[in-house]
């Protein structure tokens, strides 16, 4: 902006009594000129003309012609007065605060200056960020407070713990308050003002102050107003919201999301990474994006012809060789709002896992044993590489004598029943961590199963999902009876398949002679459902057994029931799933948002081992554990990045990522929204929206869309002095004809004797020429 | 008779619309004078020329019975000019006669100047006498009422030269002309009339007073009459030159009545004095305004 423009954009305190922007304001006073201009335009065609006398201009024309002079002038001032209003009005003039001028009342003020420090309010225009004006608006707040008041400081940055309060209650220290203030920043948070302006209001009502008020210093952004709504509050201190928003149509391009194409990698094995790219303003040609991986640059694309309001998922292969936890972040580059800029994540790689099978049909003939397709998708890899999957396969009476140890998961295929103390071993298994894929089949015993692997006397309701209830399908028949009919896609084992170039689960392609109908009970949920086109029925269904979970599948994971082995999708969505099952607990859920807090253990756990948390800034916070809820929590992850596990004696227990909530990029603004009701004033139908919608319909005492108003505001309310001066230029426009008659009748009202100018007469011989000529 | 094409103020196109309507000619001319040649003439106005010897037929109240005592001889008294009459033309040339607006076909001092010469040619026409009187706030120029051609050409001449001049005082001039004129005379005034009414109005009696007959043509412009300004102006008076700055519109109405009043005390005083008074507005032509005139004299004298 050039120094013209910034000149006139600048707002006047008049005196410490009216304050308004000075560039309108100079408009409207040359606006004013525009009747004189006119006045003067049209004065300058008075005509000069010779007549022949002017016996007959009487007394009472002269008199009328001195009230139509008077008239004039009058109109001309009303006129001028009109423009020059109009100016003034657009200028937004504020009367002084009557806190701060000479109008204020007797008495203290308590002032809470709540503080929008999410990450929006990083938007950088003209060389500042939101923050920055938001900042300074406060601090005149603060500087317009005298000795005796109070002032405190509250960010709205949605926490774990709930909105910072800088100061316990508000403070007569105002200089730590500025201090404060300099010391604050934006945060890689989203912002919860319906949590934070109850914070606000209850340190205002504590202020030793005869005013109590809440200045709100906000973007406005729609995701700031979560949708539970604001406790309703009467007679609280007086609130005041003042938007810093953008000034110019915002452009923001940020990475919004990271997403896997596999629950998780393997050592050698592609791995692919999507990030999701959105862009806000402008549409751009061409953007660079680029992958780091433990720090080191591995791919960059140029992603070209973003156009706003769409995404962008440019995809990423990367291999990793070793296995265990790895972290990298997804970054662009733009200006305007850094925060979103980078989108982290952190995966544990398998270097290799081992399965027990156990092997309810086996057979000499390859094909025919119920292991034979689902081995060797599991252990499946290009030429010369070792698969990270090494399946041990046992028979179902050989089970009960197995170790577990070092198996994640176990796999029952086509079992028909095992002995009490196999079944006893297996809950134990799961309810310590480990995984069980339940594969049924045409040798599965019902009774067996429903006897055993569920019932309430069994340990979380058994190991089961629901009892099984009938054999759909023969297939000694050969029929083809059912279809997969839905794919639970958010599940994170199974999300990959949402994208058919991964591959394609759903549709007429696979299909079933048989499967069992089981009836799932909760809180084991449905993950795939078959359709045999008059009913549907579960696929593979989940249960939480103690630390563990069991899958099942209804049908069987040979092709005696199914064409499912031969499809191309079995492969992955076999690794899929194995790779799901097989991660431990604590990692499972390795995103997370900035202000959340992570739970590092799984819920019901017995007391964990301490554990402690590097943050990305390299501090280390310990982790707590919560009695009521039993896990190990961390609350403090207010920034983004990776973070950390570790146990006390320093070994890795894993990591999270932390990013900041994808709203924030998305530069929506309230006031946009509330300016689509009925209505004429924009300004009033925000205010008005805003304490109907969002503030409980608290008694607002004002709504400042110019930071720069807000310490104008003051407690008892500044008038919108512009409608008042809008009102008085309808009034006078109105009026004027009349108030210019009125005047200037009572000025010329009384007749008057008119001059006689008379001159000696001129010379006989003068011209006859005509006489009218014009000036 | 007097070559027409020579004077500015004799239109030959006028004069021949006028003479040759034949008829119409002949009656506008005798209807100017009608009045005056019926009229009985008795002594005044008739000079004493000769002695002619008495023939039968002639009127027997024209015998020189003085004569006949002395001589004992029948004379009768030849008169001078005995059917010939005295009409003086007082055309005013004061300043406001100056004016001339954009409606008008010229200045209404030139439109007097029209009627005074057609009037005059008119007078020789008929063998009668035309004089000539310009004034502003005082005489300017007087020519005595006489005939012929030379007569003709001098106050075409006059007519011709004649200028606006000064601020009119035309009460003052009339009182000073009805007190010099001493034979009765046919008395017609060319002005617009611009003075004081009850001045004026006694002035004009006083020639009647003095048994001349009047005849008053006010001359207006049109402008004068409508006043069609409406831009914001600064008049200036031409006689005074007292300025004023006003916007027209707001004053037309107040201007048109005192005009109006004026006009119609002119009117009433004349009705009341027996003056024949009539208006002309000079964006008119001037021999359709004086045929009409002396058409509808001619009717009512009849």
């Amino acid at each position: 902006m050039s120094p013209l423009m910034n000149l006139l954009a600048t707002r006047l305190n008049f005196l410490g009594l009216l304050s308004f922007q000075l560039g309108p304001a100079l408009a409207g006073l040359a606006a004013a000129m525009i009747p004189v201009v006119i006045h003067l335009s049209r004065s300058r065609r008075t005509k000069k003309m010779r007549f022949s006398t002017t016996r007959f201009f009487t007394e009472q024309f002269l008199r009328s012609y001195r009230m139509s002079r008077i008239r004039e002038v009058l109109l001309l001032l009303c006129r001028m007065a009109l423009f020059a209003l109009l100016g003034f009005a657009v200028a937004q003039p504020l009367l002084s605060s009557p806190a701060t001028g000479a109008f204020r009342p007797q008495g203290s003020r308590g002032v809470v200056l709540l503080l929008d420090d999410s990450a929006s309010m990083g938007y950088i225009e003209d060389g500042k960020t939101l923050f920055d004006r938001a900042r300074d608006a406060a601090k005149k707040v603060v500087e317009s407070l005298r000795p005796g008041d109070s002032a405190s400081v509250v960010l709205a940055g949605r926490r774990a713990d709930g909105p910072r309060e800088v100061f316990a209650r508000p403070t007569t220290r105002l200089d730590d308050v500025l201090q404060a203030l300099d010391a604050a920043k934006p945060s890689d948070l989203s912002a919860d003002l319906t949590e934070a302006i109850p914070v606000a209001e209850a340190q205002a009502r504590a202020a030793a102050a005869d005013g109590k008020e809440v200045y709100v210093f906000s973007d406005l952004q729609e995701s700031n107003w979560p949708d539970r709504p604001l406790e309703a509050e009467s007679g609280g201190p007086a609130l005041f919201v003042v938007q810093v928003r953008p000034q110019k149509p915002v452009s923001n391009l940020g990475v919004t999301a990271v997403q896997f194409t596999s629950a998780r990698p393997m050592a050698g094995a592609p791995f692919t990474i999507r990030p999701l790219l959105t862009i806000a303003g402008e549409s751009r040609d061409a953007v660079d994006v680029r992958l780091f991986v433990d720090g080191e640059k591995i791919g960059e694309q140029k992603v070209e012809k973003l156009q706003t309001g769409r995404w962008a998922a440019p995809r990423f292969h990367h291999t990793f060789t070793t296995g265990g936890w790895h972290s990298g972040y997804v970054e662009v580059e733009d200006e305007t709002l850094p925060a979103d800029n980078r989108r982290y994540f952190a995966v544990e790689v398998l270097q290799s896992v081992k399965v027990l099978a156990v092997d309810g049909g086996q057979s000499k003939v390859g094909r025919e044993d119920a292991l034979f397709f689902l081995q060797r998708a599991l252990t499946a890899s290009p030429e010369r590489q070792k698969s990270p999957v090494e399946v041990d396969v046992v028979p179902p009476d050989a089970f009960v004598d197995k170790d577990l140890n070092g198996y994640p998961l176990i796999v029952l295929a086509d079992v028909e029943s095992l002995s009490p103390k196999a079944v006893d071993k297996l809950e134990d298994y799961v309810a310590n961590g480990g995984s069980a894929f339940i594969f049924l089949g045409g040798r599965v015993d019902p009774a067996f199963y429903n006897e055993n692997l569920i019932g309430p006397g069994r340990r979380d309701g058994g190991l089961l999902p629901g009892p099984l209830v009938k054999r759909i399908g023969d297939p000694a028949e050969g029929k083809d009876i059912a279809f997969i009919s839905d794919v639970d896609y958010e599940h994170p084992a199974l999300g990959a398949f949402r994208d058919p170039g991964f591959a394609s689960l759903a549709g007429p392609s696979v299909t079933f002679k048989a499967l069992w109908q089981v009836d799932v009970k909760p809180p084991a949920s449905v993950l795939m459902k078959a359709s045999t086109g008059m009913i549907s029925v579960p696929l593979l269904c989940e249960k939480a057994v103690g630390k563990g979970r069991v899958m099942l599948y209804t049908s069987s994971c040979d092709r005696s029931w199914t064409n499912f082995p031969i499809r191309p999708a079995y492969l992955p969505w076999a690794r899929q799933l194995a790779a799901y099952l097989t991660q431990e607990p604590l990692n499972r859920d390795t995103f997370h948002l900035t202000g959340d807090v992570v739970q590092l253990t799984q819920a019901g756990a017995e007391a964990s081992t301490p554990l402690r948390v590097k943050k990305p800034d390299g501090q280390y916070t310990a982790a707590e554990w919560n009695e009521a809820a039993k896990v190990m929590e961390f609350a403090d992850a207010d920034r983004a990045g990776v973070y950390t596990v570790e146990t006390a004696d320093h070994r890795p227990a894993g990591m999270f990522a932390v990013n900041t909530e994808n709203y924030e990029s998305k530069l929506v603004y309230l006031d946009d929204q509330l300016a689509n009701n009925p209505g004429a004033d924009r300004r009033a139908k925000v205010e008005t929206g805003l304490k109907k919608s969002r503030l409980a319909n608290r008694p607002l005492s004002a709504f400042v869309d110019d930071p720069e108003q807000a310490s104008h505001t003051g407690g008892w309310g500044d008038a919108n002095v512009w409608v008042w001066i809008l009102l008085a230029v309808l009034a006078v426009a109105v009026a004027e004809p009349t108030l210019a008659n009125r005047i200037s009748a009572l000025l010329f009202s009384r007749p008057r004797i008119a001059p006689d100018t008379r001159v000696p007469p001129r010379a006989p011989e003068a011209s006859s020429t005509p006489e009218m000529s014009t000036r | 008779m007097p070559s027409e094409a020579t004077y500015k103020y004799l239109d030959p196109v006028a004069l021949s619309r006028l003479k040759n309507l034949s008829l119409a000619a002949k009656l506008v001319a005798e209807g100017f004078f009608a009045g005056l040649h019926k009229s009985p003439h008795k002594g005044f106005s008739i000079e004493f020329a000769e002695h002619r010897e008495y023939t039968p037929g002639m009127d027997p109240r024209h015998v020189d019975w003085r004569v006949l005592g002395r001589s004992d001889k029948l004379y009768v008294k030849q008169y001078e000019e005995e059917t010939s009459l005295r009409c003086y033309l007082l055309v005013d040339k004061s300043a406001s006669m100056g004016y001339k607006s954009e409606g008008a076909a010229m200045s209404k001092l030139e439109y007097a100047s029209y009627l005074a010469a057609t009037l005059a040619y008119l007078t020789a026409f008929q063998h009668d006498a035309a004089g000539l009187i310009t004034f502003d706030n005082r005489i300017r120029d007087q020519i005595p009422a006489r005939q012929g051609p030379g007569h003709m050409r001098l106050l075409m001449e006059k007519l011709e030269h004649t200028q606006a001049g000064a601020e009119t005082s035309l009460s003052k001039v009339f009182h000073e002309l009805a007190e010099s004129l001493k034979r009765r005379a046919m008395v017609v005034i060319l002005s617009d009339l611009f003075d004081d009414t009850d001045e004026l109005i006694s002035a004009l009696k006083h020639f009647r007073h003095k048994k001349h007959e009047v005849i008053v043509f006010q001359i207006l412009d049109p402008a004068e009459l409508d006043f069609p300004f409406d831009d914001v102006t600064r008049i200036e008076d031409m006689e005074t030159s007292r300025e004023i700055t006003s916007d027209p519109r707001a004053f037309r109405k107040a201007y048109l009545d005192e005009l109006n009043k004026f006009l119609d005390a002119v009117r009433l005083g004349c009705r009341a004095s027996n003056i024949d008074y009539t208006t002309a507005r000079t964006d008119q032509r001037f021999d359709q305004f004086l045929g009409g005139y002396l058409a509808r004299r001619q009717a009512l004298l009849r």
